[in-house]
């Protein structure tokens, strides 16, 4: 066979054609119907992919305000003065609370790779934006108990605020 | 004299010559290299040298005869039961009587002038495995038997570049910041001192020509054994997918069975692998409802050959209505073209098949 007619032949895929499955075969739950108020993370896991949950239930939201710098002005008539503190700028982060009952095992395992994770975005509408999973002790799942919640913090990004 | 790689970061796949070279980047990335100034045949006595003292003989070739050694001078030897810098006695061309007790015979091994080279420093350097530019490079220095142990993680964590396209709508991306590939090249300057001369030295570089991938990854202590010592550092190897009928590499995922919420973006990772140049990836797909009967027909669809090398993040199709359950799993595909080639005809993007 000629050079050229031996790379169609090859190229028709003559050589492959008992065709290998050279991964796992994965088994993948899926559900059609729409958790309600959902909030997706995606996260890098330890192995280097990403893993992907989409929580339902317990989102809490809650803002946590804090003083960024403050100052006292010079008061020079105390009679016309109305305040002797000024705050120069105030930070806003918002932290959501999410949880999930009813996990098998398994599926606890995978969701619990996001508090170590170093990437994790959440989907806000349309698009994702990255956010930190808050500092904290979170209990993962107890052998006793067929089925588990987990719940734990995740911060967004900070908003920015009006300054003086 | 010679200062080699004398285990890399890989594992071999059973009944194969094939390796896998992709690490956990969280982990060290380690390659070790010995100095070896001569090889040694045996250690013994031999009466022509010394009646009593142990003689080892080095395996000098003609160009190196005699050695460069004296008496005096203090070597390392690994020679079976000698392990340990010793004082030289006698040197007669490749022969060299120690002074030190006879202890038994010694096999084959090396040999380092601990005094007449000096300051031995090894010098690693890194390259990115794509563009081929120099990263960076380390300058260590072997410890008293000659062996080093280098740790490369430090200079490819630079790389690394955290993010990810949630919003990935081809069926297969290389996510790049989290997964790399480089070349290793090193050598090793040192002082030769003679007699009569103190010389530097600074032996040729020598670049490895497999390429090694990294991964931001993390590995833990499991004590798994059976999954061989072969190689060094932290390999992925039960994850790295073979064109191999025992291939079974897994998913990069921490679920045994991950969840995919209808209209949410959802990934398969796995690794891109360079066993693949050449072949196509297929994608497989079946989906199937409560009971695990199959619902519609298995569907293959052909990966994007460009994003390998990479780990990849893989969508998967639009399950059939019904379903509850998805089966899925890569298999190897036809050879990698872009067309069919008549004959006397000229091949698409095909040019490197006649090399």
């Amino acid at each position: 066979m000629a050079t050229l007619e031996w790379v169609a032949y090859q190229s028709e895929g003559h050589l492959n054609t008992i065709k290998m499955i050279v991964t796992e075969i994965k088994e993948i739950d899926y559900l059609d119907c729409i958790p309600q108020n959902p909030l997706q993370l995606m996260w890098l896991n330890s192995l280097g992919g990403m893993d992907t949950w989409v929580f339902s239930r317990h989102q809490e939201f809650s803002a946590s305000v804090s003083d960024v710098d403050q100052f006292e002005p010079v008061v020079n008539y105390l009679q016309i003065a109305n305040s002797n503190q000024k705050v120069l700028n105030k930070e806003l982060l918002v932290v959501v609370n999410l949880g999930y009952e009813q996990l098998n095992t398994q599926q606890v395992i995978g969701i619990s790779g996001v508090l170590s994770s170093a990437l994790v975005y959440a989907g806000v509408g349309n698009y994702f934006v990255q956010v930190i999973v808050k500092d904290g002790s979170y209990k993962i799942f107890d052998t006793g108990e067929s089925k588990h919640k987990l719940e734990f913090d995740i911060i967004l990004p900070k908003q920015y605020t009006s300054s003086l | 004299m010679s200062f080699l790689i004398t285990r890399k970061p890989e594992k071999l796949f059973a009944s194969s010559v094939k390796f896998s070279r992709w690490t956990a980047l969280a982990n060290p990335y380690l390659f070790e290299l010995t100095r070896t100034d001569y090889g040694v045949n045996s250690t013994g006595i031999r009466p022509a040298y010394h009646p009593t003292k142990p003689t080892v003989r080095t395996t000098g070739d003609p160009v190196t005869v005699p050695i460069f050694v004296l008496a005096g001078d203090r070597i390392y030897v690994n020679s079976g039961v000698y392990q340990g810098i010793y004082t030289v006695f006698s040197v007669t061309n490749e022969y060299i009587v120690l002074d030190t007790p006879y202890i038994g015979v010694g096999g084959t091994g090396w040999v380092n002038l601990v005094d007449r080279l000096q300051n031995f420093k090894a010098y690693i350097k890194i390259y990115d495995g794509v563009t081929n530019v120099l990263i960076d490079e380390l300058r260590l220095s072997p410890d008293s038997t000659g062996l080093l142990i280098a740790d490369v993680s430090g200079i490819l964590r630079k790389q690394l570049n955290t993010t990810a396209d949630p919003t990935q709508s081809t069926i297969n991306k290389a996510n790049k910041g989290i997964s790399g590939s480089f070349r290793i090249g090193y050598g090793a300057t040192w002082l030769y001192v003679s007699e009569e001369i103190t010389t530097d030295v600074t032996s040729p570089e020598v670049i490895v020509k497999e390429k090694y991938y990294w991964l931001s990854a993390a590995k833990q202590i499991d004590g798994d054994i059976a999954s061989g010592m072969s190689g060094i550092g932290q390999n992925l190897k039960e994850f790295v997918p073979k064109n191999l009928a025992s291939s079974e590499a897994k998913f990069l995922t921490m679920f045994e069975k991950p969840t995919y919420f209808d209209g949410f973006p959802f990934f398969l990772s796995f690794i891109y692998d360079e066993d693949f140049d050449g072949i196509t990836l297929e994608r497989h797909q079946q989906d199937a409802d409560i009971n695990g009967v199959d619902v519609g027909a298995e569907t293959s669809t052909t990966l994007i050959v460009s994003q390998k090398h990479y780990v990849n993040n893989m969508i998967l199709r639009a399950p059939n209505a019904g379903t509850k359950i998805i089966k899925a799993w890569l298999e190897d595909g036809p050879a990698e073209t872009d067309g069919y080639i008549g004959v006397g005809g000229i091949p698409i993007g095909g040019a490197s098949k006649y090399n």
